[in-house]
């Protein structure tokens, strides 16, 4: 019968990996949110008009960025337990995934010779293939941290306000990165539903007669 | 819709910062998660017929 009981969960345990891992989940939160910051940049200082497609890439980088974001929260609070690390990398993977499969149906519509692509190049490629190259890379960060996950849960963080000053600075970004978007898409779709396959203007402007 | 979404996200953000339970987080993300997949399913409206032959 022993063998069947689970373990008492050490927490006492103040474990290098533990830390390590607590400061990954930051950065990937603040890396896809920069991810996302820099789709923002495009749009406003190249002065691109995001397409559908690009703005559902948007969507699933955010909702990865949820995922690390949960487990910043709960690092915030002193534990992260492995209920914590497989809720939050899980939230990570399944989107990172849908994103994947998003940037490459993006990439696929462009990929015949001739076609010069959506949008501006950025380093030489485009916006959605340099995210389909970056959902992937997650798809394979998120299985290593998970393969450690038995080292690095159940470990008690220390209590500095350097660790809850970090997570709420993430949250934050993460946050404010969420209502610029939010704001910039209500202005470019206006009160309709979707967007068209090739935005040309800030449909809310227009709609109500501020810009032809 | 877009909108719609990236204020599901913004909801479940605020959800996660007041260290609510996980099942409404989760409650939450799922559906912003399907949502943003029918979106996706949406825009999609041909197939991306290629061949080996162009």
């Amino acid at each position: 019968m022993a063998a069947t009981a689970s373990a008492p969960a050490d927490t006492t345990r103040p474990g290098l990996l533990g830390r390590l891992q607590f400061w990954f989940a930051c950065f990937f939160a603040v890396g896809w949110t920069g991810v996302v910051c820099g789709g923002l940049g495009v749009q406003f200082i190249s002065w691109d008009y995001p397409c559908p497609l690009c703005m559902v890439q948007r969507m699933f980088m955010l909702l990865a960025a949820l995922g690390a974001a949960w487990i910043v929260r709960r690092g915030m609070s002193g534990t992260v337990t492995g209920r914590d690390y497989m809720m939050g990398w899980g939230m990570a993977l399944v989107a990172v995934m849908a994103g994947g499969f998003t940037s490459w149906r993006q990439t696929m519509l462009h990929i015949l010779p001739g076609d010069k692509g959506y949008g501006s190049p950025v380093l030489g490629l485009h916006m959605y293939v340099w995210a389909w190259i970056l959902f992937m890379a997650s798809v394979v960060a998120v299985g290593i941290v998970l393969t450690f996950a038995h080292h690095t849960s159940d470990t008690e963080l220390p209590t500095s306000p350097l660790y809850r000053t970090a997570g709420l600075v993430v949250l934050g970004f993460v946050g404010l990165v969420i209502a610029v978007n939010l704001v910039a898409v209500f202005f470019l779709e206006g009160f309709h539903w979707f967007l068209p396959d090739d935005p040309s203007r800030y449909q809310f402007f227009h709609d109500v007669g501020i810009t032809d | 819709m877009d909108t719609l979404i990236f204020g599901g996200l913004l909801a479940a953000l605020v959800v996660l910062y007041q260290d609510r339970p996980r099942k409404i987080i989760l409650t939450i993300w799922w559906v912003v998660l399907l949502a943003t997949i029918g979106l996706l399913s949406h825009h999609i409206t041909s197939s991306l017929e290629l061949g080996l032959s162009y």
